[in-house]
């Protein structure tokens, strides 16, 4: 493919992508790609390209290159489905070529480590440590360079999107509170929180375990009831258990159960709620 | 050649680097206002108030007063992170001063956002603007509202007694929709739909005879217009609109 073709191609090609990777690159949105190119492609009907072809390609049309040839021309606004027109953002658009590139390529990367976290190799008998290895083993290999907040922001969703693992929480499911405290403290450590961090949130655990404990009870005290009283006499009893469990907030438990709400049956996710 | 533009990219990204930070950074913790001439009401909550405070001053201008503000951009319900929780937002105002009972809050959009943005595990990006959520995000969602159910006992126990809680409106298409067809904040919308419908519950389900909560839907009043162009927060319109759902509510708290 000849550079005086290639240039206004990739250009026509991407530029008219460059205010979704920008914009998306501001909201750090790395979980759903844009495809870009297949949706260029299809449009124009070339083949189409990953954006490492792209970035690959472009390097190589530009090597010689003293000056960028003039990209094929776009349109300046791009109007959205509600009506309302997005301005591209201004700048050489050779510049905008390579950034949509990299911006797509980082998307792709987030989707790997997604992949990652739901393909953990064991599934739900690898030892957690194993499966967090390979979490931030796919981390360091895709995300290491990929702008997100600093800070405990950053350290707070690696750590969930750990947790909401299928196969992380099956495993916490079948052990004892006190293994799963455990590992619960040993995935936080390695994710670089510190013991004076770990030792906090084992306590919020550990307030949530008990309110789980408690709803638990409640629950089964509750199905029980169901199973022999009925009419005034269940809602009597019904009444009187959720006091008995959950004192200011059983008109709070009353009113979700009224909508058909029953929260200590709800999927419990470790470490999260 | 190539170094310059390689600059100007390092310099986008920089940009977007800035913006981020600007949607996440606090003021090193201190509120934005702990004593105001009218203590007795308290704003706690994320950016939607805190990146500008154009509602906080467009409420304390129409009501010729000034109120307490601990809003923080960033800020989740209840999860620890770069800024104080709007959990903790409400220990702090308790701390400095335990007598407003008027509460103005929002809280768990960046439940909802932050996962997303981190490689989406609960998957709450649909397809389509009217394909199902998936299980996995109900639940995500079904916790927050818990969360704010659980804070909101914790208020009335603290002795608020009014509570006006902000709704999120549906985001928007940053990215340029019209390639794609469903950009990604725009497959937000019924994360958001569901979001509204168990903040909501959360607010009606804590009531009590001496403690009562206003969910304020937002999500007919404000446009795309309303919106700068991050797709999330709202602008001087955006901002003057949710100030005017709330300024009718607010009043006869006074």
């Amino acid at each position: 493919m000849s550079r005086s073709f290639l240039t206004p191609f990739l250009a026509g090609l991407v530029c008219g992508a460059a205010l979704a990777g920008v914009a998306s690159m501001l909201l750090q949105e790395p979980a759903a790609p844009l495809d870009a190119p297949q949706v260029a492609a299809q449009a124009e009907g070339v083949r189409r390209l990953s954006a490492q072809e792209v970035l690959a390609e472009l390097a190589q049309a530009q090597a010689p290159a003293a000056e960028p040839t003039a990209p094929a021309p776009v349109d300046a606004s791009t109007e959205q489905p509600d009506g309302v027109v997005e301005q591209e953002p201004e700048g050489p658009p050779t510049s905008m070529v390579i950034t949509t590139a990299l911006l797509m390529e980082a998307q792709q990367r987030a989707e790997r480590v997604r992949d990652a976290l739901e393909n953990l190799p064991g599934g739900e008998d690898a030892p957690i440590a194993y499966q967090l290895e390979a979490y931030q083993k796919a981390l360091t290999d895709n995300l290491g360079n990929l702008p997100l907040p600093d800070g405990a922001d950053k350290k707070d969703l690696i750590l969930e999107a750990f947790l909401w693992t299928d196969s992380v929480q099956k495993q916490f499911a079948n052990m004892n509170p006190a293994s799963r405290q455990n590992e619960l403290n040993f995935v936080r450590r390695e994710l670089g929180y510190t013991d004076a961090e770990v030792k906090e949130l084992a306590q919020r655990d550990a307030a949530r375990e008990a309110r789980w404990q408690n709803g638990s009870a409640y629950t089964k005290e509750r199905h029980r009831a169901a199973a022999n009283l009925e009419g005034e006499a269940l809602q009597k009893e019904l009444v009187r258990l959720r006091e008995k469990y959950f004192a200011d907030e059983a008109s709070t438990i009353a009113a979700e159960e009224r909508d058909g709400f029953f929260r200590y049956e709800s999927p419990r996710i470790y470490g999260r709620n | 050649m190539l170094g310059s533009r390689m600059i100007r990219i390092v310099a986008q990204c920089g940009l977007a680097l800035v913006l981020v930070a600007a949607t996440t950074a606090c003021r090193g913790g201190a509120p934005r206002r702990a004593d105001a001439a009218n203590d007795d009401v308290l704003f706690i909550g994320d950016s939607i108030f805190a990146l500008s405070f154009d509602i906080e001053e467009n409420l304390e201008a129409q009501f010729a007063t000034t109120f307490r503000s601990y809003t923080a951009s960033g800020a989740r319900l209840s999860a620890s992170g770069v800024a104080p929780s709007v959990r903790s937002q409400f220990t702090s105002a308790e701390r400095a001063n335990p007598n407003s009972t008027v509460v103005v809050m929002n809280g768990g959009g960046n439940d909802l956002l932050f996962p997303v943005l981190m490689s989406d595990p609960q998957r709450c990006l649909t397809v389509s603007p009217t394909a199902p959520l998936s299980a996995t995000c109900t639940t995500l969602l079904n916790t927050v509202s818990m969360d704010l159910t659980n804070f909101l006992g914790t208020l009335r126990q603290g002795g608020v007694t009014d509570v006006i809680y902000l709704g999120y409106y549906f985001t928007k298409n940053a990215s340029g929709g019209g390639l794609t067809g469903n950009t990604p904040l725009g497959r937000l919308r019924q994360a958001v739909d569901f979001s509204a419908m168990a903040l909501a519950q959360a607010c009606s389900r804590v009531q009590t005879a001496t403690f009562r909560c206003t969910f304020l839907d937002t999500r007919s009043a404000i446009l795309p217009a309303d919106i700068v162009a991050d797709g999330v927060h709202p602008n001087p319109s955006g901002s003057r609109k949710l100030s005017n759902l709330i300024a009718p509510r607010l009043q006869p708290l006074l």
